[in-house]
């Protein structure tokens, strides 16, 4: 992402040539780039994030705003996908082979198979105001395919009809998120019990004469599940870096879409903190994860 | 009165991509209350699959094709599963080889013993943990560690543990399957000790699997020698070690080192066991057998009664005589 964001502020006229100076000097441009960087650190660690050089205003309070709504686009696509998704996987683990595994596994594959990008604007032209299913089917419903509410509503506050409308435009792009995602949960989960469904104690609980719900819920679940948190933790901190793809496609303005419009605008500042919050968040998901883990599997311990 | 589990003529095949696996054929034995039989062969030779049968816990794509399994008066093969359950563990019992893997690693030992009599008793959870508690005794480990996983257990203790477990509902017969085999000698000793004792103080029926005729040969009253899921030779166990008729019982007797006898290294039985999707035709041992001739190869000889209590499946017996220019082979040994 080389260039000069100076550029992208002020217009190329040699009218605007002091203004331009004084952004470079504003903004720290002119120094060495060592010193530019022991400043970034030091600003860092004393929680001065910076200005972005588009908006001019602090990146915390930019990327807090953006936050809050990409958790809702992600949280509630990670709590559809996990629940719908270990659902799956543990109903064609038990009936392995059988049409139910067929087919789940099969639309899984060609749903995670799809790219992202190409999945939500299916959907939307599927969703769409007057898409070609509306003409053939009366009731087809027509789901909001940007933003987060619609624009009359602005400004936001926080009575049943906003709520309503935001959860409408949630709708497409969460469920984007989820199909897309949703097989790399079933098959793993799958896979995962019926290695378990093979381990001499799945066949010591069937020998205690328990029913094969017993044997699942008891033995078979609490051993499948470890692996499933690892991959669960890896996710949700991969997709809170950044949902771009839906997130550009539906125009949902989390941090997927701020990063995007960062690297067009060159918004060095804001780009920094964005991929400090994705580290920051993968080390965190992964903590927890551990921690999960250390409670689910009495084999492991911290030493 | 009859016997408490009589096998009839059991036979069991698993459907595989590769064909059909004629895991079991024809598999007849008795076990009399408090009695215990051993089940002997090679690995790969239907001994587990036996097993698993009699509790009716075949994996998915197996199935017991013809045969009848007698248990206690009831027939188990046409069972429907739900009564089975209740069967299961009350009153047929399993301990399975290698109690490492045969433990719920994420449950405490406490939990998994108490299941069984939580499910099968109606009792409440502190009963059945004191009651576990009583059975660790029983096995020699300490009732304080109710609450250990089974990772915190050495091997030899996961399989006391697996003992207790398995005598949790008193069962009417415990089958043994494999039970000291990752285990090293001591261990083995002890836990057979154990297992011996157990059957005499709560007069158990038992069924021991194993590979190994040391351990049947102290434990078991009768002893049954499979061979590529066939019963070659049984009766009882010191007239079958002491004098073993079947070709395949004398290889295996053969192969064992005398502690006492000259140092050679124990003859092996050449080969290897043959696949079980496409048996041999005629007699199972043939190819490996050293007394084989033209009939073993085109037809299958009977299971039949040598004297009374002992049978064997074998072309030399009884109609030795039969067999032109070759003299009664006779144990060396």
């Amino acid at each position: 992402m080389p260039g000069d964001p100076s550029l992208s502020i002020i217009p190329r006229d040699p009218k605007f040539r002091g203004l331009r100076d004084y952004m470079i000097s504003f903004f720290g441009l002119d120094r060495p780039q060592w010193e530019q960087f022991v400043i970034y650190l030091q600003r860092l660690f004393t929680l001065d994030w910076g200005l972005s050089y588009q908006d001019h205003r602090p990146v915390a309070d930019i990327l807090l705003h953006d936050l809050g709504w990409t958790l809702l686009l992600v949280g509630t696509s990670t709590i559809l996908t996990v629940l719908i998704g270990i659902a799956i996987g543990a109903y064609s683990a038990i009936r392995r082979g059988k049409p139910f595994d067929f087919v789940s596994t099969g639309i899984g594959i060609f749903l995670y198979g799809m790219p992202i990008f190409w999945l939500g604007l299916v959907l939307q032209s599927a969703f769409r105001k007057n898409s070609v299913f509306q003409g053939w089917i009366p009731w087809w419903p027509a789901l909001p395919t940007s933003g987060y509410y619609d624009d009359r509503l602005i400004p936001w506050n926080w009575d049943i009809l906003h709520v309503a409308d935001a959860f409408l435009h949630l709708l497409l792009p969460a469920l984007t998120l989820s199909l897309g995602t949703l097989a790399g949960i079933s098959l793993v989960m799958r896979n995962s019990l019926i290695d378990v469904m093979t381990e001499d104690f799945v066949t010591t609980a069937r020998a205690k004469g328990l029913s094969p719900r017993q044997v699942l819920r008891r033995h078979i679940l609490p051993n499948g599940m470890p692996p499933m948190v690892s991959l669960i933790a890896l996710d949700i901190a991969f997709i809170l870096g950044g949902a771009y793809q839906v997130e550009v496609i539906f125009r949902y303005q989390g941090i997927g879409f701020r990063t995007i419009e960062a690297i067009g605008s060159l918004d060095y500042p804001l780009l920094q903190f964005i991929i400090v919050i994705g580290g920051a968040a993968v080390v965190i998901a992964n903590l927890l994860a551990d921690f999960l883990l250390l409670w689910l599997d009495p084999r492991i311990k911290i030493s | 009165m009859a016997a408490l589990l009589e096998v009839r003529d059991l036979t069991i095949e698993f459907t595989t991509k590769a064909g059909i696996v004629h895991a079991v054929e024809g598999a007849s034995f008795d076990v009399e209350r408090g009695e215990a039989l051993g089940l002997a062969g090679e690995s790969g030779c239907g001994k587990t699959t036996t097993a698993l049968a009699l509790m009716r816990l075949l994996p998915y794509n197996g199935r017991i094709v013809r045969g009848s399994i007698s248990f206690a008066g009831r027939s188990l093969v046409p069972l429907e599963e739900a009564s089975m359950r209740a069967i299961r563990w009350k009153e047929m019992s399993i301990v399975f080889q290698g109690a490492m893997n045969s433990l719920n690693p994420v449950q405490r030992v406490g939990r998994q013993i108490a299941e069984p009599i939580i499910l099968h008793e109606d009792a409440d959870s502190d009963v059945a943990l004191k009651r576990a508690g009583d059975l660790l005794e029983l096995v020699g480990i300490s009732r304080n560690r109710l609450n250990d996983y089974p990772h915190e257990f050495s091997g030899g203790m996961r399989q006391r543990v697996m003992i207790a477990m398995a005598l949790a509902c008193d069962p009417k017969l415990v089958i043994a399957d494999e039970p000291v085999t990752a285990l090293d000698v001591m261990i083995q000793a002890q836990i057979l000790d154990l297992l011996e004792r157990l059957r005499r103080e709560l007069d158990l029926a038992m069924i021991l699997i194993s590979h190994d005729l040391s351990v049947l040969a102290d434990t078991c009253e009768q002893v049954t020698i499979m061979y590529a899921g066939k019963t070659m030779e049984s009766g009882k166990t010191m007239d079958l070690f002491t004098d073993p008729k079947h070709p395949y019982t004398q290889g295996l007797v053969g192969a064992f080192p005398d502690i006492r006898g000259p140092r050679n290294m124990p003859e092996a039985i050449p080969g290897d066991v043959p696949s079980l999707i496409s048996p041999p035709s005629g007699c199972v041992f043939h190819p490996r057998c050293k007394f084989a001739f033209d009939r073993c190869s085109n037809a299958e000889p009977e299971l039949s009664e040598l004297a009374p209590g002992r049978r064997a499946a074998c072309f030399l017996y009884p109609e030795v005589t039969e067999v032109p220019g070759r003299s009664m082979p006779i144990a060396t040994r």
